[in-house]
């Protein structure tokens, strides 16, 4: 075992190289000029390597003390006998042995990802479970507060009146005590959505395209499900924690690779909304049944949606419902009530009219 | 020293695609398992590697940024947006004035970033550094912003060659200044040529053009005595973007590794350097910048390399 090594130093004032020796002590490094003149001592405890060794590349050295001066050394002899002795080096990477590595942390990454993607979206029913609920009727008052503020609400006592003994009986029918509120906001998109909490909100165009109560009653009863079974919450979830998984998986190195696993992502979700629009109706179908009010409105609907949207079909995997003509076919065969008299049925109807 | 075949090549990139894709994977994990929090760290990592792997005339670059540090620059931006939002909620209009404001952030971003990259980086023991002050190249962006909007988008050869000039020419290596000698109205004539064409080649031409613009930039740079000459020609510029798309798309973003090496080596091989740096000439002289500006540009996610 040598004592000491050829290396060049860097004072760290400028740029010039200085061909050196390096001798090794028990407790120390201590660079001297060829004439043996000390220019410095470095103790082991603060030598550092610059960053990580791979190959037979040169050792890089800094030192607390003097953390301008760096202390290059190309010798394997001394490679070796620094390894274990200064914190953080424990010998240079093998430039020739990745495979393995690399099998490892490829195997490693792909098991993460598929797990996230496929697991997140099972654990996001538990995981809404233990969000309280008065959290997520505050998120919702806070929504339908936003959308307020841009939409107007249609108000009127009778209408409203109506609306909410529909509302009531589709509750009831589920067995459940709180009241959900309503609001008919004027909008000519035919569509209603359920917000997380305890809202439904009702675009005035979809009571303009209804033509039996007995449709309302459907839709109405289709959203009541997606907020009992707290389905906004759950996508949410879902939607956050991919979008976390995926965004560090990814990183924001790469706009491109972010689009495409964003364009996964989207297709992931859309097939677990896809489900809970099925939950929705089948449920929805139940609270008719149970509720007495007939399944032809449903029909109806749905099958003039599905006319109106022929020739722009989205293709069911880019969907987020199930295809009208498939939603279509469940409720044909439910007869029953109209669920409110002519005339609730009319106070409703007007209620945007003015 | 020089091991490259090419014996006239003097900046080299020795990184190899499986050695940092093991450092991205690592990143990735972890990343997730900090909800988020270790991208700094990671992010230096990713940095330390490539710098480490980058050989200028037989020495090698050192980056000495931290995780720490670009999460303090983070969290002090995240403070000063959580001030505007709320300042904006009591009062509106300085939402106009916010949005008048925002090509000024970007150069501060830019600059800031810039700086705390080329503080923390060194060669031979020696700190690269940026001098000037970032308002005044961000005011510098404000107001050609507004020249842009007014002559719409056709100063741009003559904007951005300011800018790059701008910011080239506070650069140092230690004591040793980069200048650039540049004219905006040098790259007209191929700028008006891809507006002319931009319809016919689906914008595709622009690529074309951002090539011809980095190598006229990189030619008309010189670091004290060493001028830079880059052969890197537009097509060839093209063929690597849209290659590095298709990888990075048929991999789903798994070949960002090797696509990160692969452009380095693309530029670096097209890159010569004529003259010699004395470097016993050459002394220490710039400090270490913090990282806010690296927050900024992390925030604002506007991309300095």
């Amino acid at each position: 075992m040598k004592l000491h090594y050829p290396a060049q130093w860097y004072d760290g004032q400028s740029a010039a190289a200085h061909e050196i020796e390096v001798h090794t002590h028990a407790d120390a490094l201590q660079v001297q000029s060829h004439s043996h003149q000390l220019i410095a001592r470095w103790p082991l405890d603060q030598v550092r390597c610059t960053e990580e060794l791979y190959g037979d590349q040169a050792l890089r050295l800094t030192c607390q003390q003097q953390p301008d001066a760096r202390l290059i050394v190309q010798d394997a002899d001394f490679a070796a006998w620094l390894r274990g002795r200064i914190p953080g080096y424990h010998g240079a990477r093998d430039r020739h042995a990745l495979g393995l590595r690399l099998g490892v942390a490829l195997a490693c990454l792909i098991i993460v990802v598929v797990g996230a993607v496929y697991l997140l979206p099972k654990a996001s029913g538990p995981l809404t479970a233990l969000v309280p609920q008065s959290w997520e009727h505050a998120l919702g008052d806070h929504v339908v507060e936003l959308l307020l503020a841009d939409e107007r609400e249609c108000r009127g006592d009778a209408g409203e009146a109506a609306i909410n003994a529909l509302m009531q009986q589709l509750t009831q029918a589920q067995g459940l005590e709180r009241m959900v509120q309503i609001h008919v906001l004027q909008d000519a998109n035919v569509n209603a959505l359920a917000t997380p909490g305890r809202h439904v909100i009702v675009f005035s165009g979809l009571i303009d395209q209804a033509e039996s109560p007995t449709e309302l009653a459907a839709v109405l009863a289709h959203e009541l499900a997606h907020v009992t079974q707290r389905h906004v919450m759950q996508g949410l979830i879902r939607d956050l924690g991919m979008g976390l998984v995926l965004s560090a998986a990814i990183g924001d190195v790469s706009t491109l690779a972010a689009l495409a696993a964003d364009a996964g992502r989207l297709m992931i979700s859309l097939s677990y909304s896809r489900a809970s629009e099925a939950e929705a109706d089948r449920i929805a179908y139940a609270t008719l049944r149970q509720a007495g009010i007939s399944g032809a409105g449903m029909q109806a609907f749905f099958e003039r949606m599905a006319n109106a949207t022929d020739q722009v079909q989205a293709p069911a995997f880019l969907s987020t419902h199930p295809q009208p003509a498939q939603r279509a076919l469940s409720f044909a065969q439910l007869d029953g009530q109209q669920g409110l008299t002519a005339q609730q049925w009319q106070a409703v109807q007007q209620l945007c009219a003015d | 020293m020089l091991e490259n075949n090419a014996n006239t090549q003097r900046i080299v990139q020795h990184g190899r695609g499986a050695e940092l894709f093991v450092i991205f994977v690592v990143n990735v994990l972890l990343t997730i398992l900090t909800l988020g929090v270790y991208r700094f760290w990671a992010i230096t990592r990713t940095r330390r590697y490539i710098w480490s792997q980058t050989e200028i005339e037989g020495q090698y670059l050192e980056y000495t940024g931290s995780g720490k540090e670009l999460l303090i620059g983070f969290i002090k931006v995240m403070l000063i947006f959580v001030a505007l939002a709320l300042s904006v909620a009591f009062f509106p209009p300085i939402l106009a004035l916010l949005y008048l404001a925002t090509p000024f952030v970007i150069g501060l971003a830019l600059y800031g970033a810039m700086r705390y990259r080329l503080s923390h980086t060194r060669l031979r023991g020696v700190r690269f550094g940026l001098d000037g002050k970032a308002t005044d190249y961000a005011l510098m962006t404000l107001g050609y912003t507004l020249l842009l909007l007014f002559t719409l988008g056709m100063a741009a050869p003559w904007v951005r060659s300011a800018l790059y000039g701008e910011m080239t020419n506070h650069m140092r290596y230690g004591s040793a200044r980069f200048q650039y000698d540049g004219r905006g109205s040098q790259m007209a004539a191929v700028f008006f040529l891809s507006v002319l064409l931009t319809l016919p080649t689906l914008g595709l031409i622009w690529l074309w053009y951002r090539g011809r613009e980095i190598r006229y930039q990189t030619s008309h740079t010189r670091i004290d005595s060493v001028q830079l000459t880059s052969s890197l020609s537009g097509l060839a510029y093209l063929w690597l973007v849209l290659s590095n798309m298709v990888l990075l798309v048929l991999t789903l973003g798994l070949a960002l590794p090797w696509v990160t090496l692969r452009s380095l080596r693309y530029l670096l091989t097209r890159l010569e350097l004529s003259g010699q740096l004395d470097y016993a000439a050459i002394t220490q002289a710039a400090s270490e910048a913090n990282a806010t500006g690296e927050g900024l540009a992390d925030a604002l996610d506007v991309g300095v390399f």
